[in-house]
C-alpha cells in the first residue's frame, strides 16, 4: 500500500458517519491525522454476493501471480522466523480448510494463507479441531443498522465477525489462549490482529480466511494499538510508537515517547495516551503531547475525556473535557479514580458505570447520562466481574448502541435510550472481547 | 531560596499544647486512682470477653498458648500475643568498649530487623539487643520511637509488638494493635494511627500508650498513608499527586512524585503540560520553589531523607543494575555525591532506611546487606559495627532534645 506523502499534516476532517441528530460535541474541530482519501469514501455498501464473481477472477490472477513467485515466496518463508506454532507449511492448513465445509467456499479462493506477497505468512496449523471456519446466518437482520457495520468478538478459540444488517456470522477457528490473559483484539479495514496475554503467539483473521501467524514486520513489536484509520496500526518503535500498515510497513508518522512515559492505551481516536511515574495522564500524537489530566482517566471518547481531577486540599470532582474546545464542566456524579477505562460512547454523552451500592449488591451497570448526570439502569449482567468498561464493551458509531459480552459470555445489545438489553439473535461461541468496524465511522 | 537557611519558624508543626500526661511520668491524683481502677476493671472485663470470643473464632498460634506473659505488658492487645514475646533472658546488652562514633552522648540509634529491635547508644559504646517476634514477609513494617520505649507495627491488621528500653518485648496496646498504620507524631509521645472511623478510615493523633490525644482527620477515598513527613505530620498519596496531611487538613505537595522528605525542604519531580520533566526543591515553610538542575529519577519508591537544615538530601537511585545507590544532593548548588551504599528494592519498600542526625552531620542509613552505616555530609562512609545483630530493615534516631 502506497503512504500518502501528507501523512503528517494535520486537518479539520468531518466525522460525518455519525447519523445522530442529537450530537452536541464538536468532533469537527477534533485534530485527525489525514492518511489521504479513503478509497471506501463516498461508495454505497455493497451486495456482498457481488464480491464472488470478483473473486473468482482475482483468485486466477492470484494464481497466476503465485506461480511466477513460488520460489520467491518459498525462499522468504524459509529465512523468516516463525512461530512455534507454525510448522507446517501453509498450503496443508489451506487444503484442510478447503475441505472444511459450509465455509470451504470462502476459502477454497485463496489458494493458500499467505497474508501478502511480500511478507507471507504461513497458517496456524494449532488450531482446536473442527471446521476451521463456519458461516452462520440468522436468517433476518441482527439490527437495523447500515450494512457496512460488523461487530466482531473474540473467544478462546475463536474469532467471530458478525455482519449485523445482513445477520450473519462467520466464525473462525483460532489458537486457543488463556480466557483469563487480556489481549490484543485490533479489527482492521480487512482483518483482525490478535495477540493472546498468554504464551500464545499472536496471529491474523482476514476476512474469509484461516488464521495466518502475524506479519514478521509485526512479531517484534510489544504494542500494537489502533491508528488513525481502520488501515494502520501504532507499533513501538525505539523509543516510539510507528504508524504501520496492517502488514507492518511503516506509513511515516511516529510519536515520541518521553523517557519516563509509558504507553497505556488508546485515546479512542487513534492516538495514544501516556501516563508517568509521576502521575498525570498525557495524550501523545505526532509532534505533540498535551496533558490530559494531573488526576485520572476514567474514559476517553473521540470527542469527550472523563477525569476525576482534585484540588490542592484533595478535594476531588469528576470533570468532563469536550477535546475540541478544551471546555470542561463537572459532571454532577460522583466516581470513584479506581473507575477508569470506562466505555464512553463516541458521542461523549454517556459513559457505562458500576450501579452504585444500595448495600446489598452492587452488581450491576447504569448508563449515566454525562450531561444530566443521571442514571439509566441496564438489565444486563456484564461478563466477569471487573470495570464496566475495556474489551467486553463497544459502542456502535452512532452511539445508539452498546453491545456487551454478558455473564453468558453471548453479546447483549443495549439501547442507550431505555436502557434494555435484547440478545443478539444468534448463540455464538463464547465469547470474551468486542471489536468494531464500520468503514463509514 | 538559594542557599539561605530554610526557616524552621514557617514550618507548619502541629501544636499539641501543654505536654500531656505520659505514662508512667507523673502519679494520678488520688482521687482519680478509683476511678482508673474501676475504668481498668471493665477495660480488663471487656478484652477478657473479647478474646475469649476471638479465641473461640480463630486458631490461635501452637506456639501462643505456651508463652510466658511478660511483666512489660500494661494493656494486653486485641490480637493473640505475638509468637516469641520475650522473657529477661531476651535482652541482652554489649559494651563494645569504644564509642561508635563521636556524637552527643544522648543519640540513640534503634534498628528492627527480623527478630531483633537494637538499640545502640552510639557514644557510650552500648548495645542493647531484644530479641522480638520475626513478623515474616510483612509488606510494610513501621518503627516509632518514643522516649522511654520503640514500637513495631507491621502494616494491616497483623500484630505486632513495643520494646519498653531495657525490657523484654511484649504486645501493643489494643488501640495501636487495632490500627492499620502507625507513624511517628508530631513528638515522640504522640503517634499517628491509621484507624477506622465510620465507614472510612482516619489519622488518630494517640498517645504511645493509644489514648485519643484529641485530633483526627479523615482520610479521603482512595487516599493511602504513605510515610512521616518528618515534621510530625503524614505524608499520602492520592488522585493528583502526594499530599501532607496536617490537623487543618490536606495540602498538595506535589502533582509529581515526592523524591525525599525533611522538616525543611520536599524534592520533587513534576512533568508539565507537554510532559518535560524537572526536579524542584520547595521550601516547606514558605512555599518557594526552585527547579534543580539534577536529573533525578522518579521511579524511586521510598521517599529519600532531606536533612533538618534542609542543606542535603539523602536519594536512593536507581544504578541500572537493579539495585539503588545512596545519592547525597547538596540542594544549594545540585551537586550530586554518590556514595559507595548500594541497597536493594526489596529492601526500601515503605521503609525507613535512612536517619538523619539534628545537626545534619551525618546520615545513618541501612545498606543491602542490612549492615548499619553512617554516612557523613561529604560521603564518607562509617560501618558502625554493631556485635550480635543481624542484618537491620529499619532505623530510627532518638535524641534528648526530642523525648
Amino acid at each position: 500500500m502506497s503512504v500518502p506523502k501528507q501523512i503528517c499534516n494535520f486537518r479539520h476532517k468531518s466525522r460525518s458517519g455519525s447519523d445522530d441528530a442529537e450530537v452536541s460535541t464538536h468532533s469537527d474541530d477534533v485534530d485527525w491525522l489525514d492518511l489521504g482519501p479513503d478509497p471506501d469514501e463516498g461508495r454505497q455498501p455493497k451486495d456482498p454476493r457481488r464480491r464472488y464473481v470478483w473473486y473468482g477472477g482475482a483468485a486466477a490472477v492470484v494464481v497466476a501471480l503465485l506461480l511466477t513467485r513460488t520460489q520467491h515466496g518459498t525462499n522468504q518463508a524459509a529465512s523468516a522466523p516463525r512461530s512455534p506454532a507454525s510448522g507446517v507449511a501453509s498450503g496443508s492448513a489451506s487444503t484442510s480448510a478447503s475441505a472444511a465445509g459450509p465455509a470451504a467456499s470462502l476459502s477454497a479462493t485463496d489458494p493458500v494463507s499467505s497474508g501478502s506477497f511480500a511478507n507471507p505468512t504461513p497458517a496456524i496449523t494449532n488450531l482446536p479441531s473442527g471446521v476451521p471456519m463456519r458461516v452462520s446466518s440468522a436468517g433476518h437482520r441482527l439490527l437495523d443498522v447500515p450494512a457496512d457495520w460488523e461487530l466482531f468478538a473474540r473467544g478462546d478459540d475463536t474469532v467471530i465477525r458478525i455482519q449485523l444488517a445482513l445477520g450473519r456470522a462467520t466464525i473462525t477457528a483460532v489458537p486457543r489462549s488463556s480466557s483469563d490473559a487480556p489481549a490484543v483484539f485490533f479489527v482492521g479495514a480487512d482483518r483482525a490482529i490478535i495477540r493472546p496475554g498468554d504464551d500464545t503467539p499472536a496471529f491474523v483473521v482476514r476476512d474469509g480466511k484461516t488464521p495466518t501467524d502475524l506479519p514478521q514486520a509485526l512479531r517484534q513489536n510489544f504494542q500494537l494499538l489502533p491508528g488513525p484509520d481502520s488501515r494502520h496500526i501504532w507499533a513501538d518503535l525505539g523509543s516510539g510508537l510507528a504508524l504501520v500498515t496492517l502488514d507492518g510497513k511503516p506509513a511515516g508518522a511516529t510519536i515520541d515517547i518521553p523517557v519516563s512515559g509509558s504507553v497505556f492505551s488508546s485515546d479512542g481516536a487513534g492516538y495514544v495516551l501516556l501516563s508517568g511515574p509521576a502521575g498525570g495522564v498525557w495524550y501523545a500524537k505526532p509532534g505533540t503531547v498535551h496533558r490530559i489530566t494531573s488526576g485520572v482517566l476514567l474514559a476517553s471518547g473521540p470527542t469527550r475525556w472523563l477525569i476525576n481531577e482534585c484540588d490542592d486540599g484533595l478535594n476531588c470532582a469528576t470533570v468532563l473535557i469536550d477535546r475540541a474546545s478544551g471546555a470542561r464542566h463537572t459532571v454532577n456524579a460522583e466516581m470513584a479514580a479506581y473507575e477508569q477505562n470506562l466505555a464512553i460512547s463516541p458521542d461523549g454523552r454517556t459513559v457505562v458505570v458500576p450501579r452504585p451500592s444500595d448495600g446489598i449488591s452492587s452488581d450491576g451497570l447504569d448508563l449515566l447520562d454525562l450531561d444530566t448526570g443521571l442514571h439509566r439502569p441496564v438489565d444486563v449482567t456484564p461478563n466477569g466481574s471487573g470495570q464496566p468498561g475495556g474489551p467486553s464493551f463497544v459502542w456502535s458509531p452512532d452511539s445508539r448502541w452498546l453491545f456487551v459480552v454478558n455473564s453468558g459470555r453471548q453479546v447483549a445489545i443495549v439501547n442507550r435510550a431505555t436502557g434494555k438489553a435484547t440478545p443478539l439473535g444468534m448463540t455464538l461461541p463464547p465469547v470474551l472481547q468486542l471489536g468494531w468496524r464500520s468503514h463509514s465511522g | 531560596m538559594g542557599d539561605r537557611e530554610p526557616d524552621l519558624d514557617s514550618v507548619h508543626w502541629l501544636d499539641l499544647g501543654p505536654e500531656e500526661d505520659f505514662a508512667g511520668s507523673r502519679t494520678p491524683p488520688p482521687r482519680w486512682r478509683w476511678w482508673y481502677a474501676l475504668v481498668a476493671a471493665a477495660v480488663l472485663a471487656a478484652l477478657l470477653l473479647t478474646r475469649n470470643q476471638r479465641s473461640a473464632e480463630r486458631p490461635r498460634p501452637a506456639t501462643a498458648a505456651s508463652q510466658p506473659a511478660t511483666a512489660s505488658v500494661g494493656v494486653p492487645g486485641i490480637h493473640p500475643p505475638p509468637p516469641g514475646l520475650g522473657t529477661a533472658e531476651s535482652v541482652s546488652v554489649t559494651q563494645t568498649g569504644r564509642p561508635l562514633l563521636d556524637v552527643p552522648a544522648d543519640w540513640e540509634l534503634f534498628g528492627q530487623g527480623q527478630g531483633v529491635l537494637v538499640r545502640v547508644e552510639l557514644r557510650n559504646g552500648r548495645v542493647t539487643r531484644t530479641t522480638v517476634p520475626e513478623l515474616g514477609a510483612a509488606a510494610r513494617i513501621f518503627l516509632v520511637v518514643g522516649p522511654d520505649r520503640a514500637l513495631v507495627h507491621p502494616i494491616g491488621l497483623v500484630p505486632g509488638y513495643l520494646v519498653p528500653d531495657g525490657k523484654p518485648a511484649g504486645a501493643l496496646p489494643a488501640a495501636l494493635d487495632q490500627a492499620f498504620a502507625v507513624l511517628p507524631g508530631p513528638d515522640s509521645r504522640h503517634l499517628w494511627a491509621e484507624t477506622r472511623a465510620g465507614t472510612g478510615s482516619a489519622l488518630s493523633l494517640l498517645t504511645l500508650a493509644g489514648r485519643p490525644a484529641g485530633v483526627q482527620l479523615p482520610i479521603p477515598r482512595g487516599a493511602t498513608v504513605r510515610a512521616s513527613d518528618r515534621a510530625g505530620n503524614v505524608v499520602m498519596s492520592g488522585t493528583g499527586g502526594v499530599y501532607d496531611a496536617r490537623a487543618d487538613g490536606l495540602h498538595r505537595i506535589t502533582s509529581g512524585s515526592l523524591l525525599a522528605i525533611g522538616p525543611t525542604r520536599w524534592i520533587t519531580e513534576e512533568c508539565d503540560e507537554s510532559y518535560r520533566c524537572t526536579s524542584a526543591v520547595t521550601d516547606r515553610g514558605t512555599g518557594a520553589r526552585r527547579s534543580l538542575a539534577t536529573p533525578l529519577d522518579g521511579y524511586a519508591q521510598n521517599p529519600g531523607a532531606v536533612s533538618p537544615d534542609g542543606r542535603t538530601a539523602a536519594l536512593l537511585q536507581p544504578n541500572g543494575q537493579g539495585s539503588l545507590n545512596l545519592h547525597l544532593l547538596d540542594v544549594a548548588t545540585g551537586a550530586v555525591r554518590v556514595t559507595g551504599v548500594t541497597t536493594g528494592v526489596d529492601r526500601t519498600g515503605g521503609s525507613r532506611t535512612l536517619a538523619w542526625s539534628p545537626d545534619g552531620r551525618w546520615l545513618f542509613a541501612t545498606d543491602g546487606t542490612g549492615r548499619l552505616l553512617a554516612v557523613s555530609r561529604t560521603g564518607q562512609e562509617v560501618a558502625l559495627d554493631v556485635p550480635g545483630v543481624g542484618p537491620l530493615d529499619q532505623i530510627a534516631l532518638r535524641t534528648a532534645a526530642g523525648r
